[in-house]
């Protein structure tokens, strides 16, 4: 009986990210290595002029302000990508180098509020972050 | 339990030249555990446990995780020469090929240093037929290599479009911003949108 429950239990983890929304990770990562990784690198440890991801990405969606910072910063406003891809792209930025930073029980970015904020692209950029980790009170 | 004993007692086969029953040892052992086995499972049991993991075995390929792994290797089977421009990496490359200037197809020269910062496209390998992120990584550091000059060009993107152009030096993100060679590095499998 334990081992039955156990398998089910095991079979819904697995089949969790596809029911609970439009994550197809394949894709995600594609997007990510074809539009990101250039800059970002691989792991998402960014370099000269490129802001870390690994460990700090969830910082940001605990605010409604830094949830739309992740939207409106030129990579993601100006992207090729449509609202779909880019919802998906960053919610699978924010679970792959999320790591600590990521707060339990974050919401993902929906396709719908993806198209509105990207509707106000940053035109200043480095010093709306750094106002806005003080606002979050997070250090790089 | 008597039944038993009395059964291999009398059996001429076990008994040994000196009058021991070196087996007996394994026969008490395996009487016991057979027994064991006997008085705590059933028949049924066994069948249940095994169509469970026959079922189960079964149902993990379609599983979305299972289905997700599958497909090309991260390491294409290729063939080329990496050394010419025709080779099937090099098709978005403008510069230098590594593999001339002491370096190899994704390794820096010596005395380089591997730029950071990339630019990314994708390049049909014609053994498999299907496509893989190229990540044509630059090595920096070091006067220009000069050698082996390819220009392929394919799906370069105006400068506008800065993360899908060649034209830009990639060195930006490095130390030196001198440019000597470029790689082509396999970083994924394409997705077919």
């Amino acid at each position: 009986m334990i081992y039955r429950c156990l398998f089910v239990f095991i079979s819904l983890l697995t089949s969790l990210p596809v029911i609970s929304g439009e994550m197809n990770e394949v894709r995600a990562k594609y997007n990510y290595q074809m539009f990101c990784q250039g800059c970002h690198t691989p792991k998402g440890i960014g370099g000269r002029g490129v802001p870390k991801i690994k460990g700090f990405i969830g910082h940001f969606p605990k605010s409604q302000k830094g949830r739309e910072y992740l939207i409106r910063v030129p990579g993601s406003a100006n992207s090729v990508l449509d609202n779909l891809q880019l919802a998906e792209v960053l919610n699978w930025m924010i679970k792959t180098f999320g790591e600590d930073s990521v707060e339990e029980g974050w919401r993902p970015y929906e396709t719908e509020e993806v198209a509105n904020y990207r509707q106000n692209p940053l035109m200043e950029v480095e010093e709306y972050r750094k106002a806005l980790l003080r606002e979050l009170a997070v250090q790089e | 339990m008597l039944r038993f004993r009395t059964t291999w007692q009398n059996a001429p086969v076990s008994r040994t030249s000196r009058g021991h029953y070196p087996m007996k040892f394994f026969d008490t052992l395996f009487e016991r555990s057979a027994r064991n086995v006997a008085q705590r499972s059933s028949r049924r049991g066994l069948l249940k446990g095994l169509g469970m993991a026959l079922v189960g075995g079964a149902s993990i390929p379609l599983l979305p995780v299972a289905r997700a792994s599958q497909g090309a290797p991260d390491r294409p089977v290729e063939e080329g020469d990496p050394a010419s421009c025709e080779y099937w990496r090099y098709c978005a490359v403008d510069g230098f090929l590594c593999q001339c200037c002491g370096g190899t197809y994704n390794s820096c020269p010596p005395g380089t240093e591997m730029s950071t910062i990339t630019w990314i496209g994708t390049c049909r390998n014609p053994v498999d037929g299907r496509s893989y992120v190229i990540s044509y990584n630059d090595c920096c550091g070091v006067n220009q290599c000069g050698t082996c000059l390819c220009q392929r060009d394919e799906r370069d993107r105006p400068l506008y479009r800065s993360d899908k152009s060649n034209d830009i030096n990639w060195c930006l993100g490095s130390t030196s911003y001198v440019y000597n060679c470029s790689t082509a590095i396999v970083v994924g499998v394409a997705f077919e949108q």
